[in-house]
């Protein structure tokens, strides 16, 4: 908790100038919402103070003064119809501000997105960057809106404060103390906020445990096993136990906050509020300075007024508590990527050359892949084979310039450093291990760019190959079908196998240099499998295939082969040269081939 | 239609309540109390007011004014502690305890049910919600009950009150809380409106942003244009939802406005009318002015909240029904009365299954799952079962476990109907490592029993762990067989890896012992060497013990004494691997396709 107090400490400057850069922001996407927001509440505040304290106090003096009701009447009259004229206007702005407000929120979210889908992969990876980066896109919307709000509040409070406190002064001085003795009660405040949330934290940690226990006994993922164990209900224990720590923490922690909130509410609402009405009666019978309205004025604006002061210091800690989460936002904002382009620009072909290459993925203990020296040829099929772990994805991700490694990856004699970003990824169509679905269209699903002219021939020749074409003809939309049932009820739902042929048919929609395949048949039955790699080496003629692979019989049609152990190339060369070689991979294949070597399949 | 619908309405609430009061009744006690008190406490403020100003009207001596002051004082310090405890202590305290009662047995429930409602959709929303939101339900309906009772009671003195001062202010402030209260109605309907357009908007607002967030999405984002796909249906998603604003926002702020003028003028009608009888009449004190200041206000306050809070009683009652629903919910797979004895035979006679239409599985085949199969299996057999996904394989064992029921034909253990024996008794002769295993947030220990674990157990799992071959893993860590497993109890629990993982769920297997071994894709998780290990370690535990196994990759099914290759839920051939080449059929053309590369080569 002491270094959760720490991290939060943010300097005054900074509250100020973060705070100014939503202004900003807002002011950017909204120019003029600010503007009519501190003008309309002027107005409104006004409005209120008027009402309830200056035509109040006019009223009763009147009536005890001795005037007539058609002295009186046309002024409250006239009050009525300017409140509601002034509405009118009010809620003008209430319609304009909804209109503008969604223009702050898409303006907020393109710079976070944009800036998202810029930085390197490596920043995913990284928990506190991470942690910053996912409270910068969850928050941004909602700290504009609390800026705005709190904005919004404090200059009406400020009306509402100074509009009071001036009748208080005009009326009797004296009765300023009363204000300030709910003041008296801001550490009590503090040290309740302080109780409670260390007593919300206690509670949240035994949450978990209920909450996961309540998982397991609902997510179907767990039902077959639940209903086979002998003794389920042993999970039961652990939520029992939980709740009763709960029990004993509110316990615990419960008569302190009701003692501290006690102090609290007798402070304003006795000693504050009954302290003035005693002094204000007292004034107005026993002493007689005060008139009935002045007396009723002063006992509401007192109460005004305190709990105005009140509140002060929360609005100024929500400023606090809004930096900080803006700070998050500019930081993240502020970011430059490390993985950036150069601008030579990108040969029509070449080679892959990996030279002397390592990798260590920030944090860990150590390298992932340790001088590696490969070749990709330009029109070559090379497969990856070896153990989980051995380093395989990390190295196509390396190819993918996702990371940057230690030594020099080259294409077409040029570091790939110097290329273009954008330029140089455009060169690969890659299916990953975990491949994802986009709720998007199918057809933007297979394109995965914005689409042109004649797509429709490119997707659906791109969906026949990957062996969906009969799936989407029997859609009503066809390739225009929403994939997933995410927030379209229609959504096609695939299952894994159909998912992995739709990450697959983005290959074949896409002129390429190189394809790479992770584990592309991984979800797939051995009939579709053998078809993918038909079709996969067919559609490859013309360019570089990289693919990974756990079954060996994929391998054997390529024209080289990696085996890799533990970070390093163990073995390279043909299928034929490494079964002739009789090392790792010779093992390694007559393991997974014996089960099937038999003399009918020959 | 309607008239149903309200009568179960009622009739949810009451069967909630009636929970409540079996679970907690002191509760309900102290809900009852603190409605009464917390409702009077709303008039009592107006009581005070009154009295104090029409002393002060009247101009009575100092002392007697004041009095009201100090009895109002005494008052809060009274009201204050007791609304207090009861916030900050008692109701946090009493909504855990029932929090408790109630999962316990919604709990118990969830692991009697049939594992087929798992499949229903409409079902199993019902369940997830009933585990999620019944406490909020629950303690929800208790609250709400409470705050009807407080607003009845205030807004009945709050009406006596005013009555008791004067007809007219009185219809004045009914009038205008009622007016107000009607045009709240329509401006809901219209923010109901509102809600509903928005809503597909803001989820796919949502989605875009969790696909911009998450870790998984961020490779693909890099490695191809997608990013231009969702900018683009992101800025469509905003067109849309500044449209909606504009549409239905209109009518909102209209309303709103509406409402603040009735508000306003309701307010300065009745200050006009108080003063009226004040200066012109002369029949009203100065209380009465005092209070009439924010009797409007009040008024309306505790009729809309009444209001609301009548109104949720619809709401509860529409989730009430799915709880009821779901603790209805009697199993059609139930127990027999037979023990069921160490295994000798399975029997599958003529067995037709499909998952119910309606369902994910139900929809996505729109066909049979299993159609007529038959087929014996005899004690210390070891039979593969092979096909393409979706051949039925899984849906098979599932049948054996009697997780389901076939629709037609049975399934004999030893002879008898599975139906005849006692499902405990049954299942405890038969283990199972299913495809999609799952490992508990308990120890090791814990996940092997799958039960509570007792020291003299210890030994018994030590062994089936050895036996998964688990015992390395087990070696490095400290803790041993009590080491916490994952992180979602402790922020030191141990993550395995899914190969790891698997080991355990075999151990799971091993340790019960069972005549009876069903491994369902046991080697997906791992890479050809674990493969090649773990199926080791199975042949050595299964030496004379009978096993189904099942996979689509055929390089282990030669070692089985027969196989089944099913095709679309028929089960297309049966023999040994080598009657099955022989045969030439299907499943030697799968056969072929597998080995062909690695035969090709090898020879």
């Amino acid at each position: 908790m002491k270094k959760d107090s720490k991290n939060q400490k943010i300097s005054f400057r900074r509250i100020i100038s973060n705070n100014i850069f939503m202004l900003r922001q807002i002011q950017q996407a909204a120019p003029f919402l600010i503007a009519a927001l501190l003008v309309t509440e002027v107005f409104n505040r006004l409005g209120w103070v008027f009402s309830d304290t200056y035509l109040m106090r006019y009223l009763l003096n009147g009536v005890e003064e001795g005037k007539n009701f058609r002295q009186l009447a046309p002024v409250l009259l006239y009050m009525l119809v300017g409140m509601v004229v002034s509405g009118l206007a009010f809620y003008g702005y209430e319609l304009y501000s909804r209109i503008r407000k969604t223009d702050v929120e898409r303006h907020l979210h393109l710079l976070v997105y944009q800036k998202a889908a810029a930085v390197e992969l490596g920043c995913y990876e990284n928990p506190a960057f991470y942690n910053r980066f996912v409270k910068a896109i969850e928050e941004c919307k909602k700290r504009a809106e609390t800026f705005e709000d709190t904005l919004r509040q404090l200059e009406g409070q400020t009306i509402s404060l100074i509009g009071n406190f001036a009748m208080i002064l005009a009326i009797d001085p004296v009765t300023l103390p009363f204000v300030l003795l709910p003041l008296l009660g801001v550490p009590l405040t503090a040290k309740k906020n302080r109780i409670r949330y260390t007593q919300k934290m206690k509670q949240k940690e035994e949450q978990r445990v209920e909450e996961y226990s309540r998982r397991t006994f609902y997510l179907a993922e767990y039902a077959k096993e639940l209903r086979l164990l002998p003794a389920p209900l042993f999970l039961l224990r652990r939520f029992r136990q939980s709740g009763e720590r709960i029990i004993a923490v509110i316990q615990k922690y419960g008569f302190s906050l009701a003692a501290l909130e006690y102090l609290e509410d007798i402070l304003a609402e006795v000693c504050m509020t009954l302290g003035i009405t005693a002094y204000a009666v007292w004034q107005t019978l026993g002493t007689g300075h005060m008139g009935y309205g002045d007396c009723m004025v002063i006992i509401n604006s007192v109460s005004i007024v305190g709990y105005m002061l009140r509140n002060y210091a929360r609005h100024f800690l929500a400023f606090q508590e809004n930096a900080l989460y803006i700070e998050n936002l500019r930081e993240f904002l502020a970011y430059t990527p490390q993985i950036t382009g150069g601008e030579t620009p990108v040969p029509q072909t070449g080679d892959l050359v990996l030279e002397d290459v390592s990798f260590r993925y920030e944090g860990a203990a150590e390298d992932t892949l340790r001088h590696v020296n490969m070749r990709f040829g330009a029109n070559e099929r090379v497969a990856i084979v070896g153990h989980n772990g051995a380093g395989k994805t990390t190295l196509v991700k390396l190819l993918l310039r996702l990371y940057d490694p230690v030594g020099t990856i080259r294409y077409g004699g040029v570091d790939i450093r110097n290329f273009p970003l954008s330029a140089y990824r455009d060169l690969f169509s890659s299916v990953m291990q975990d491949y994802k679905i986009f709720a998007l269209p199918a057809s933007e699903n297979v394109l995965r760019r914005s689409a042109k002219e004649g797509d429709a021939q490119i997707v659906s020749r791109a969906l026949e190959l990957a062996g969906l074409k009969d799936k989407f003809d029997a859609y009503e939309n066809g390739t225009d079908t929403i994939m997933t049932r995410e927030f379209d009820p229609n959504g096609a739902l695939f299952s894994g196998g159909e998912q992995q042929k739709l990450a697959i048919s983005h290959v074949y929609a896409k002129e390429n240099r190189f394809v790479i395949l992770d584990e592309p048949s991984s979800a797939l039955d051995p009939i579709a499998e053998h078809d993918m790699y038909e079709r996969m080496f067919d559609a490859c003629q013309h360019c570089g295939m990289i693919f990974i692979s756990h079954r060996l019989s994929s391998a054997v049609m390529a024209d080289r082969i990696y085996l890799m152990e533990n970070g390093t190339v163990a073995e390279s060369g043909t299928h034929a040269s490494l079964m002739a070689q009789n090392g790792k991979y010779a093992d390694l294949f007559r393991k997974q081939a014996n089960t099937y070597y038999t003399e009918e399949a020959v | 239609m309607k008239t149903k619908e309200k009568i179960h309405v009622l009739h949810n609430n009451f069967w909630m309540l009636r929970k409540i009061w079996h679970y907690t009744p002191d509760y309900v006690i102290w809900m009852l109390v603190k409605g009464l008190v917390v409702g009077i406490h709303n008039s009592i403020d107006i009581l005070y007011t009154n009295w104090l100003f029409n002393a002060i009207g009247k101009k009575a001596p100092l002392s007697s004014a004041l009095r009201p002051v100090a009895a109002y004082a005494i008052y809060l310090f009274i009201y204050t502690l007791f609304y207090l405890w009861y916030q900050q202590i008692y109701n946090p305290k009493v909504r855990e305890r029932l929090h408790i009662a109630m999962h316990s047995e919604l709990f118990q429930q969830a692991v009697r049910i049939d594992l087929e409602k798992y499949d229903d959709p409409d079902f199993y929303n019902d369940f997830v919600w009933s585990m999620e939101q019944s406490l909020e339900h629950a303690a929800g309906l208790m609250e709400d009950t409470g705050m009807l009772i407080s607003r009845i009671v205030a807004s009945i003195t709050l009406t006596g009150v005013l009555l008791q001062i004067n007809v007219w202010i009185a219809i004045t402030v009914l009038g205008s809380a009622v007016a107000v209260i009607l045009l709240s109605f329509l401006q809901n309907r219209w923010k109901l409106k509102f809600q509903n357009a928005i809503n597909p908007i803001e989820r796919k607002s949502k989605y875009i942003r969790r696909v911009f967030m998450l870790p998984d999405f961020a490779k693909e984002l890099r490695t191809s244009a997608v990013t231009e796909n969702l900018f683009s249906a992101y800025q469509e998603t905003m067109k849309e939802k500044r449209k909606t604003n504009l549409r239905y926002g209109r009518k909102v702020v209209l309303l709103e406005w509406g409402i603040n003028s009735i508000q306003v003028l309701g307010d300065g009608g009745l200050m006009l009318l108080t003063l009226y009888l004040l200066l012109v009449r002369k029949s009203l004190g100065l209380g009465a002015f005092a209070i009439s200041v924010n009797a409007g206000a009040r008024m309306q306050w505790v009729l809309s909240e009444l209001i609301r809070r009548l109104m949720k009683y619809h709401e509860h009652g529409i989730f009430i029904e799915k709880i009821i629903r779901f603790l209805n919910c009697e199993p059609k797979i139930t127990d027999g009365s037979l023990e069921a004895e160490p295994f000798e035979t399975l029997e599958v006679k003529n067995v037709s299954f499909a998952y119910p239409s309606g369902t994910k599985e139900g929809k996505a085949s729109e066909k049979k799952a299993l159609k007529e199969v038959n087929f014996t299996i005899r004690r210390g057999e070891k039979i593969a079962i092979v096909g393409y996904n979706g051949a039925g394989k899984t849906t098979l064992t599932k049948l054996i476990m009697r997780l389901y029921d076939p629709d037609s034909g049975e399934i004999c253990y030893n002879g008898r109907s599975l139906k005849e024996y006692t499902l405990d008794s049954l299942r405890s002769r038969m283990a199972s490592v299913f495809q999609d295993y799952r490992i508990f947030a308990a120890s090791i220990a814990e996940n092997v029993v799958g039960g509570d674990f007792d020291q003299e157990q210890a030994e018994a799992v030590e062994a089936a762990l050895e036996k998964s071959t688990f015992a390395d893993k087990l070696k490095t860590l400290p803790k041993g067989i009590d080491t916490q497993l994952t992180r979602e109890f402790d922020a030191e629990g141990t993550q395995l890896s899914g190969g790891e993982q698997q080991k355990i769920a075999i151990a799971r297997a091993f340790y019960r012992n069972a005549e009876l071994i069903i491994l369902d894709e046991p080697s997906s998780a791992l890479d050809p060497d674990g493969e090649y290990a773990l199926n080791q370690a199975i042949a050595s535990y299964a030496e004379d013990r009978t096993v189904i196994f099942i996979s689509h990759r055929l390089s282990s099914t030669r070692l089985a004494d027969r196989i089944y290759m099913f095709a679309d839920g028929v089960l297309a051939e049966c023999g040994t691997h080598e009657e099955l080449m022989q045969a030439n059929g299907k499943y030697a053309y799968m056969f072929r396709l597998q080995a062909e590369k690695y035969a090709k080569t090898s020879s």
